[in-house]
């Protein structure tokens, strides 16, 4: 007994000392032994000097690596970049081209051209310069009842559908100075003629089918007028405005706002002690979740499984949506489909944020909850967080 | 010597440390940057609130039809059981100029979840020129702009564009208004029933009787391009299959068979028609080949196998057969070969029919003495019966593949078929009014 403790004492004391008198015990265990390289310091203008006259050195470094992922083909792949962080486009949906950030231009309605077979007749400017019809040669509604036995010649000239030209997709929102207060423009008068298409009066034969062209998204920027219109004193003309328009100057001046200071992502609450905050726990988290749920509603096609759709929002201090949700990622089911599930989402994270659901999330991990990405399914597929 | 060693340990048990404690800090922090990722799933089915605002006119010459145009929007939405109209007295803003921007405040206290305006102007050709609008009211921005052009007798079916705009662009479905349904219209007791085709839009507007097409007619169908239909006629004595063009009216009979020729539906292109043809007691299916009416046998077997119809992508087709004792529902490809059984529940199946979407298949079930209009995935699974009733029959789906028209009779000598619709979710059971007793619906594809 004694002697083993004699033995284990000597040997604690033996460690002891090789750690404390200059024996690593690691030092031989490192297989990449430290070369050591003395160094002097150079000044600016050496240095210019040294590396204008330096040949030049081609990379070769792909060269190197190309043997062992071509040879062996159990090697991992390459870490794929987090899609999360860094989100693929999503060339189907085209959310991300809409004008998400700014609603529509309705100033200047920019009617696109007809389709080239049947021209269109060119869009007016405003009310007041639509030309005052003729009578309408309306029919009113035919009797359900049956009316007696009769062939069908009206089926035999039955009118077609042009296709409709795609969709113009206005340019992405620029931050709006929405500050400057102008005049309400008067709807009446003309629209300046550069935001106006013009189109000339169809000539062509008349196809007896309706035809279908799509009114373009307006200008986001015009967010900016209509803000300024809402809040700007008002002419007599003026006066069915509603009387909260205001609010949406305020709002729109708020969404503005974030939307240029989108690109510079926040900082954490509370300086860098917030930096520490721990995660959103796993019952934090469920609650976000259940929050969020109670106002999502999406009446689409839900055959395909698959179909999902993640939004991102990036949430202020005071637990409210800087600028738009975003779509990070779409599946299943086609573009129509996750288009909605999109918009369904989205419509959930606003009425989420509007009844406070996100109020209750601690302050103090605003870090981990400044961005959210919320995935949205149809279907349960039960618990997840 | 021993002094650079001692130092040369502590700064390494300092690196140490500041390592740990840069690992214990840092974690948190880098868990901070990546977002936080939550999964929403299982959403709530709830018609949409939306608000159809009163189309602006350039005349009050066009009042009446921007009106007219208005009524038949709301009720296309409000049919398809997935929107909500919100009343007008409910509205706040009375009034919104077509190209002016909504205050999306006054509607999301509305609840409104979307909103639409529309101008209806006339031409200088004297058409109807329809713009609309569509609004989603929480993303405040505009998801649909569209202008229409048609004859001023065409309003009808500008309003069902117009709808089907509004429809597509807010659920993610197909659109399905502009189309029409041809059935089979009764009128006379029941033991003497008249029995002639009739094609109305597929809200009962505009009802036509086609002509022709009289005395015991059954099972129309419509042809993909929406200008034909087939149908049985017992004319001559035996059931046969007919082929009605609409847009001359003419008819002809397909085929001289020995025996019956019935329950027949195009392929997805029109190119071909597939029909059950019975001789000498024994049912097989063909497929005619429209251009050259060559005729191909697709099944042979000592069985009955009829109600064909194909997938939409025109790789197969599905049956109903009782080849395994009892009447199940078969799939197999379209130029023949085997079949795969796809129902195992209780009862018996008939009279399939693939969804446009080619996801599902709706069928007729008879169970436990009743009838019942069902839907289940194209391998079988997921089976879910839609209605119940005496009897419940005939399965159609819209062109989106979303709504399921089907007919219903009640019990007894005074016993009347009518027309019933469902979405395919279960919800939503209307009955389509038509004059008469009607059975036997197929709808038409949108209208070009």
């Amino acid at each position: 007994m004694r002697k083993g403790a004699t033995i284990s004492g000597a040997m604690h004391l033996g460690i002891l000392a090789l750690v404390l008198f200059g024996v690593d015990i690691f030092a031989d265990r490192d297989p990449y032994p430290l070369a050591v390289t003395e160094v002097e310091l150079v000044d600016g203008a050496n240095f210019d000097a040294a590396v204008s006259t330096a040949p030049m050195v081609r990379n070769e470094g792909p060269a190197e690596l190309s043997p062992q992922s071509d040879t062996d083909p159990t090697a991992p792949e390459a870490v794929k970049p987090d899609v999360a962080v860094s989100p693929p486009p999503m060339p189907r949906l085209a959310v991300a081209e809409r004008p998400d950030e700014s609603p529509p231009n309705l100033s200047a309605l920019q009617i696109p051209p007809p389709p080239t077979d049947v021209p269109t007749e060119a869009p007016r400017p405003s009310i007041a310069e639509i030309p005052s019809p003729d009578p309408l040669r309306h029919q009113a509604p035919e009797p359900e009842s049956p009316p007696a036995t009769e062939p069908l010649p009206a089926l035999a000239s039955a009118p077609s559908i042009s296709p409709a030209p795609k969709p113009v997709v206005a340019p992405e929102a620029e931050p709006v100075a929405a500050a400057t207060p102008e005049p309400v423009p008067d709807e009446t008068k003309d629209k300046p003629e550069t935001e106006a298409t013009t189109q000339a009066e169809p000539d062509a034969p008349i196809a007896a089918a309706p035809q279908e062209a799509r009114l373009p998204v307006a200008k986001p920027a015009d967010l900016a007028a209509a803000a300024q219109a809402s809040s700007a004193p008002k002419p007599a003309a003026a006066s069915e405005e509603p009387k909260n328009k205001p609010d949406e100057t305020e709002q729109a001046a708020a969404e503005a706002k974030p939307a240029s200071k989108a690109a510079e992502p926040q900082k954490p609450a509370g300086g860098s002690s917030a930096a520490f905050a721990a995660a959103l726990s796993i019952g934090e988290k469920d609650a976000l979740r259940l929050g969020i749920k109670r106002y999502f509603v999406f009446n689409g096609n839900r055959s395909d499984r698959s179909l999902q759709v993640t939004v991102e929002i990036q949430l202020g201090q005071d637990a409210k949506i800087i600028g738009q949700p975003r779509l990070v990622r779409g599946s299943g089911g086609d573009a129509a489909t996750q288009d909605a599930l999109f918009r369904a989402g989205h419509r959930a994270l606003r009425r989420a944020e509007n009844a406070g659901e996100f109020n209750r999330l601690p302050r103090d991990k605003y870090a981990s909850w400044q961005i959210i990405h919320v995935t949205f399914t149809p279907e349960e597929i039960g618990f997840q967080s | 010597m021993t002094d650079n060693r001692w130092a040369s340990t502590m700064r390494r048990l300092a690196a140490g440390f500041m390592l740990v404690a840069a690992m214990l800090a840092g974690a948190p922090w880098a868990e901070a940057q990546s977002p936080t990722e939550i999964v929403v799933s299982g959403a709530a089915f709830q018609p949409t609130p939306i608000a159809v605002l009163p189309f602006e006119t350039g005349s009050p010459a066009l009042a009446q039809a921007a009106a007219d145009m208005v009524g038949v929007i709301e009720a296309d939405l409000e049919r398809s059981g997935l929107f909500r109209i919100i009343p007008r007295t409910a509205f706040i803003s009375r009034q919104v100029a077509f190209d002016s921007l909504p205050v999306f405040a006054d509607w999301r206290a509305i609840n409104a979840d979307a909103m639409v305006t529309g101008r209806v102007m006339q031409a200088t050709d004297g058409r109807l020129t329809v713009q609309f609008r569509v609004f989603d009211t929480d993303a405040q921005q505009q998801i649909e702009g569209l202008q229409l052009l048609a004859d001023p007798g065409d309003w009808r079916r500008v309003a069902h564009k117009v709808a089907d705009g509004v429809y597509a662009k807010l659920t993610g479905e197909g659109p399905y208004f502009d189309s029409r349904v041809v059935f089979v219209d009764e009128t006379g007791p029941k033991g003497d029933r008249r029995k002639r085709l009739a094609i109305m839009d597929q809200d009962g507007a505009n009802l036509r009787y086609l002509p022709g097409a009289e005395g015991l007619v059954l099972t129309p169908r419509f042809a993909p391009n929406d200008q034909s239909i087939l149908y049985i006629s017992y004319e001559s004595g035996t059931p046969q299959v007919y082929l009605l063009n609409l847009d001359t009216g003419q008819r002809e009979r397909l085929g001289s068979f020995p025996g019956m020729t019935f329950a027949p539906r195009f392929s997805p292109d029109g190119s071909q028609v597939v029909m059950s043809l019975s001789q000498e007691g024994n049912t097989d299916l063909y497929a005619m080949r429209l251009a050259d009416r060559q005729v191909r046998r697709l099944t042979n077997s000592p069985s009955i196998e009829t109600s064909a119809s194909f997938s939409p992508d025109g790789s197969q087709i599905v049956f109903e057969s009782d080849r395994g004792g009892s009447q199940q529902l078969y799939v197999m490809p379209s130029s023949g070969g085997p079949a795969q059984r796809i129902s195992f529940g209780q009862g018996n199946y008939g009279t399939p029919v693939w969804s446009p979407r080619g996801d599902t298949i709706a069928f007729t079930k008879i169970l436990g003495g009743r009838f019942h209009i069902g839907v289940m995935r194209t391998d079988g699974t997921d089976e879910r019966l839609l209605s119940s009733s005496f009897l419940d029959e005939g399965p159609t789906f819209s062109p989106n593949g979303r709504v399921i028209a089907f007919f219903r009779e009640s019990p007894g000598q005074q016993g009347r078929a009518q027309l019933m619709s469902i979405d395919i979710t279960g919800r939503n059971l209307r009955v389509v009014p038509t004059p008469n007793a009607a059975s036997d619906p197929a709808w038409s594809p949108v209208r070009k």
